[in-house]
């Protein structure tokens, strides 16, 4: 059942300053929950365990923890739940990482997305995805070195780039040409 | 264990019960680990793509994967990045690969300039002759006269009669040093191996600006 208005803002203001922010990082902790412990529909039992947590929290529930462990609480109560139903997963998920490039409306997309990033973000992804194998790992040490990070950081800076790429290409295929200004306004 | 090795584990549903949910805890109460774990995300949707995760961890990343739905949009990033990366690499090899056929092509700075010219046997008068005319520019560090079958040669400069050069052929070539030779008629004998005058070549060599 959807949250009242007055259950939504209770939610809310449990989550403190910056709620909208502390709300997405809430939901992204979710997916992954969720998607780890291969539950079918990762997403909608993420709205489930929020809305769940969210009318406990209105109701007026004692919150001895922050209210992220509080939601993994729920999270772990609906996957026990989840595990008791029959699950049809079907997806040919090789099919569509094969998915023809030259014909994927994203490709302009992707193109434009990566002239609005900051240039040193932008030839670092490049970089990043530009060699395979073992010339890769030996491509990915030195932009690291040059960028005074380890490997592991490097990897977490780029992700942070892709992040944003994600973002700004599933914007621009949609038609909102926000997602690349929502880019160049962004730190990286 | 390190960070990266337990994360990677935890998205690919290998730890025990009690090793996941101390992964939980930690991806609920640290933004930090949030990122690091979403990066390693990143990294198996990329290696998925790339077909570079080995059959056993594949078959449980397509685990993960049909949990996410979503994620597709991730995959199909993953590849429209590493197809552009590919391109990219073999542009820059493309350009490589001319850069070097530029450098073995050209002309090098410091090497000499070589003027090579096939003169016909004959005299050269003046009135209705045809001169023979050997234009030398200014960067010419050699100028070779190709002679034809003989053994050796002589170049006397016609105004003052002078003997400027006498050398031996070289495959038919005679080789003189650009700077030694002022403008002016020249006329250049051949000779056998035993010193017989077999033909003259007569032209005018002319100093271009």
């Amino acid at each position: 059942m959807a949250l009242s208005s007055q259950e939504w803002n209770s939610f809310l203001a449990a989550l403190g300053p910056e709620p909208g922010e502390r709300y997405e990082q809430l939901r992204r902790r979710l997916v992954v929950f969720f998607a780890a412990r291969r539950c079918a529909a990762a997403e909608d039992l993420v709205d489930v365990s929020l809305d769940r947590a969210a009318k406990r929290i209105a109701e007026g529930v004692q919150l001895e923890v922050s209210v992220e462990s509080y939601v993994l609480g729920v999270a772990r109560n609906v996957a026990r739940e989840e595990w008791k139903k029959p699950v049809v997963v079907e997806m040919d998920w090789g099919r569509v990482a094969a998915v023809p490039v030259d014909s994927d409306p994203r490709v302009e997309c992707l193109e434009e997305c990566l002239k609005a990033l900051p240039e040193e973000s932008r030839k670092s992804i490049e970089r990043f995805y530009e060699s395979t194998g073992a010339a890769k790992i030996r491509g990915r040490q030195e932009l690291a070195a040059e960028l005074g990070l380890d490997v592991n950081a490097l990897r977490v800076r780029m992700h942070r780039v892709r992040a944003k790429l994600e973002i700004c290409v599933g914007e621009c295929c949609d038609g909102n040409e926000e997602g690349k200004g929502a880019i160049s306004k962004r730190e990286f | 264990m390190s960070s990266e090795k337990l994360v990677r584990q935890y998205l690919l549903g290998e730890l025990s019960e009690e090793d996941r949910e101390a992964v939980e805890d930690r991806l609920f109460g640290d933004a930090d680990f949030l990122e690091e774990v979403e990066a390693a995300e990143t990294t198996l949707m990329d290696e998925y793509v790339a077909g570079e995760l080995p059959g056993p961890e594949k078959k449980r990343w397509e685990g993960y994967l049909a949990a996410h739905p979503k994620s597709r949009d991730r995959l199909a990033l993953s590849r429209l990045l590493q197809v552009r990366g590919r391109k990219s690499r073999l542009w820059w090899l493309a350009v490589a690969a001319a850069v070097l056929a530029l450098f073995f092509f050209m002309p090098k700075k410091d090497a000499p300039v070589v003027l090579a010219v096939a003169l016909e046997a004959g005299a050269l008068r003046s009135g209705t002759e045809k001169v023979q005319v050997v234009s030398v520019k200014p960067d010419v560090r050699f100028v070779r006269l190709r002679l034809g079958a003989g053994a050796r040669a002589t170049l006397r400069f016609v105004d003052s009669g002078r003997i400027v050069a006498s050398s031996a052929l070289v495959d038919g070539y005679l080789e003189l040093e650009a700077a030694g030779l002022q403008a002016g008629d020249y006329v250049a004998t051949v000779m056998d191996g035993q010193g017989e005058e077999i033909a003259d070549f007569v032209f005018r060599l002319a100093r271009l600006p």
